[in-house]
């Protein structure tokens, strides 16, 4: 039962999105725009080897991405009353929170799967086929982070006065160990430079960090969403 | 009952003041100087880490009020955690402050990112956050709810960050401000256990104090409005 | 650094503790005896007022 609703629950969302495409076109746009600020931010200097910067590069733009994908696809659920009319029928809460962070999920990987070649063509010099797999599970894991304490602080942000403009607030001291732990990662995959420490220490962490979150996340989404 | 509880706050208070001048002629008198490449420095470590450490308490305090709140909808719960919550950031600004004297003592620079000062920096941050967020949420049960979530939220998230921190190269200095050399002596430990005492005394002094105050507030709130009405 | 100037540091750091800690107490104690009178002043006239109405 709970499965069916929350397929009905992200179809709907993802099927809005699909029809306007507003908010991926938002994020993508911001994610191109973003890289050619952060060329033009790093490369003062001829030949300047900016290898060791491309992990904060690619989550910082990631992280922003997606505080405007959560704050978009939240505004749109309020000033429609679409969260109200969710919460008149016997859906558990904590399936409707599944399923708006399968969607803000799948709207993440939608822009990721079109910046990172794009992002690796402007700026990483090394290949990194080899090591392709190991960095798709760091995405992942990163994106999962990202999207369950998302989409939890952006329940609580949309019901206060501020709204969007809470949730950068909130949310970015929370996902410092996340932008910690991915651009790390991330770099140590991008350059290739095995001195940057053992991968899998970051991805047990970030692992561990999904698991915590999304468990906490289940015991408190009523409370976030109660009205 | 608000009498009973003053009573008390000036106990601890005492208690709290008694311990702390003990732990500082302990730290300077008794403790030998220079375990460690630090030197004198070293010294600010006797109420630098109790105040690290209460300041944790604090936040780990919130953590246990908001679960409660939630669980039971009890406002004061919610002022406990408010309270602690504002202590918590106040004695993590006097980590920060005495973190970066020491800093500047021991190794001439006024910052690191070495992962203590970099986790309390990122606490502030973010426990300010917390405030930001009550002062958004106009209808009180939903305010109290939310502060709740996060500071159950903000808590767990600590020891996330303070780990992060610590995969990351730290730049210049990897150095980790810890207790001198390897372990600690038995007369460096005595200061810093005693210290350590007087300062947690001192938090539950404070915490006592400002429920206090929130008390008399609402108190004066329900009065003016018996009689506005 | 010589000894004279950590010495100098490690005062900084403790007087800062200390003005900090004991003057945010005080000033939370000033609180409670002003939210105090104020409790005790508006109680009187509220038991006033209602002495008043219940002679009339």
């Amino acid at each position: 039962m709970g499965g069916r609703q929350f397929v009905a629950i992200l179809r709907k969302d993802l099927i809005r999105e699909l029809r306007t495409k507003e908010m991926l076109i938002s994020m993508f746009l911001f994610v191109m725009l973003a890289m050619v600020i952060f060329h033009y931010a790093f490369s003062v200097k001829e030949n300047v080897d900016i290898t060791y910067f491309t992990g904060g590069m690619l989550w910082v733009t990631f992280i922003f991405a997606a505080l405007l994908g959560l704050n978009r696809s939240f505004a749109q659920e309020k000033d429609e009353n679409c969260l109200d009319g969710l919460l008149l029928c016997p859906v558990d809460r904590v399936t409707i929170f599944f399923a708006k962070m399968a969607g803000n999920l799948i709207f993440l990987a939608i822009i990721q799967i079109v910046a990172i070649p794009v992002f690796t063509v402007f700026f990483v010099k090394h290949g990194y086929f080899g090591r392709l797999p190991s960095f798709l599970l760091v995405v992942l894991l990163a994106d999962l982070g990202i999207c369950a304490l998302g989409t939890l602080l952006a329940t609580i942000s949309m019901n206060t006065r501020a709204r969007d403009l809470l949730l950068p607030i909130i949310f970015l001291p929370l996902i410092v160990p996340v932008l910690i732990a991915a651009t790390s990662a991330t770099t140590a995959i991008f350059s290739g430079d095995s001195e940057l420490g053992p991968l899998g220490a970051r991805l047990v962490f970030l692992a561990m960090f999904d698991i915590v979150f999304m468990v906490a996340a289940y015991g408190t989404y009523d409370f976030a969403i109660g009205e | 009952m608000i009498l009973k509880r003053l009573l008390t706050a000036p106990a601890l208070f005492a208690a709290a003041g008694a311990l702390l001048a003990a732990g500082l002629l302990l730290a300077f008198l008794y403790a030998p100087t220079d375990s460690s490449s630090m030197g004198f420095s070293q010294k600010i470590f006797y109420y630098h880490a109790p105040i690290a450490e209460c300041a944790l308490l604090a936040f780990a305090i919130a953590f246990v009020a908001a679960i409660l709140y939630l669980r039971s909808d009890d406002p004061r719960y919610d002022v406990l955690g408010m309270v602690a919550i504002r202590l918590g950031l106040l004695f993590s600004l006097l980590v920060m402050a005495t973190g970066m004297i020491w800093g500047r003592a021991a190794w001439g620079v006024w910052w690191t990112w070495e992962p203590r000062l970099t986790t309390f920096f990122v606490v502030c941050l973010l426990y300010t956050a917390y405030f930001v967020l009550r002062q958004t949420v106009e209808e009180e049960s939903r305010r109290a709810t939310f502060a709740a979530l996060f500071a159950i939220v903000a808590f767990i998230s600590v020891p996330f960050t303070f780990f992060a921190t610590r995969l990351m190269p730290s730049g210049l200095h990897p150095v980790v401000i810890g207790p001198g050399g390897g372990g600690m002596p038995g007369s460096d430990l005595l200061a810093f256990f005693v210290s350590m005492i007087g300062m947690t005394l001192l938090l539950l002094a404070m915490i006592r104090q400002e429920l206090a105050v929130e008390h008399l507030k609402e108190e004066l709130h329900h009065l003016k409005n018996r009689i506005g009405a | 650094m010589t000894l004279a100037e950590a010495v100098k540091y490690v005062a900084a750091a403790y007087a800062i503790i200390l003005v900090v800690l004991v003057a945010y107490s005080m000033f939370s104690a000033r609180r409670i005896s002003a939210l105090q009178r104020e409790l005790q002043v508006l109680e009187e006239a509220v038991d006033k007022s209602a002495k008043r109405l219940g002679g009339e």
